[in-house]
């Protein structure tokens, strides 16, 4: 019988079990309206994640691309585009 | 030597220690179009409702989280662990980073989409469809909302371009992702002068998180 720590909602519903996995968050940043990259070394301790909410709306004004290579997190703006930017928040961990 | 509290799953993965931030379900509900809601560091997670949607705003200000979506969706938002419960974890500094009382994010996979609107010149709207997982009920997180620009040669002469963010859609088994609507029109321009569909962005994680029984 395998030993360990399970959690229930009320509906009793399991909400952590001995073979749950939960993504660790460590931090966030925003892009602002320039390219740039961050790098934290803690993205190498597992199966990294980010996952953005953009701070307006990008499908009316230039976003940029959010990419994570390694332990570091970069953005990069489309150059020459007529109007606004949208900085976008980026969140990160791993899981 | 550290001193804390770890507990780790039958997978050897640490489920809970005093050092880091856990990411536990905190609001799930309907938004027709725009919702607010309490929150300190979250991702969202979405399931459109009827039409292909993305989130076209968020604005996260004095613990107050505006959402809003280009059409109706379930939203899912995971963010620090707020509730009470009976087996709390808090850091060094005094924050709760668990708790027993709320659903865990738990990530069942994650998708890369490629860049399938270089197929042909219309493949942006028919889309790109991944089914792998078994029938169920998800939602999902872009990492970040693609972009692509619509260049046609404008009447009269010249160039012009119409921005596109790219949307989900659900399926039983997985997502179907398109550009489906023209955004902003940019008269007398273009990244480039061509009659095509373009867009600087790599490919796009999406993660996926099982919702079955939340709502």
């Amino acid at each position: 019988m395998p030993v360990g720590v399970e959690t229930y909602g009320p509906g009793g519903a399991v909400l952590v079990s001995y073979t749950a996995k939960i993504p660790f968050q460590f931090g966030q940043l925003n892009t602002g309206k320039s390219n740039g990259s961050y790098s934290d070394a803690r993205l190498a301790t597992g199966i990294p994640w980010i996952s953005t909410i953009p701070q307006g709306s990008p499908g009316q004004l230039s976003a940029p691309a959010v990419t994570l290579s390694g332990t570091t997190i970069s953005w990069s703006f489309l150059d020459g585009v007529p109007g606004d930017r949208v900085a976008v928040t980026v969140l990160y961990g791993v899981r | 030597m550290e001193v804390g509290f770890q507990m780790l799953s039958g997978l050897g993965e640490v489920l809970v220690d005093t050092n880091n931030i856990k990411m536990f379900l905190r609001h799930a509900g309907v938004a027709s179009n725009s919702v607010t809601l309490p929150a300190i560091a979250p991702v969202v997670y979405f399931r459109p409702l009827g039409e292909p949607s993305y989130l076209t705003f968020a604005n996260l200000s004095g613990g107050q989280l505006q959402l809003t979506f280009r059409n109706p969706c379930e939203y899912y938002v995971f963010d620090r662990p707020v509730e009470p419960s009976f087996l709390d974890t808090f850091d060094g500094a005094g924050v709760q980073i668990f708790s027993a009382a709320q659903r865990p994010m738990n990530i069942i996979g994650s998708v890369e989409i490629p860049a399938y609107y270089n197929a042909y010149r219309m493949a942006y709207r028919d889309g790109w469809t991944y089914g792998g997982l078994v029938s169920g009920k998800y939602a999902y997180n872009q990492s970040f909302i693609r972009q692509g620009y619509n260049i046609f040669p404008a009447a009269g002469g010249g160039w012009e371009s119409y921005l596109m963010a790219e949307q989900l859609a659900p399926t039983a088994n997985g997502f179907f992702a398109s550009f489906p609507e023209f955004g902003v029109r940019f008269y007398g321009w273009a990244p480039f002068r061509q009659n095509t569909f373009y867009s600087f962005m790599p490919n796009v994680q999406v993660s996926i998180i099982d919702v079955a029984g939340i709502l």
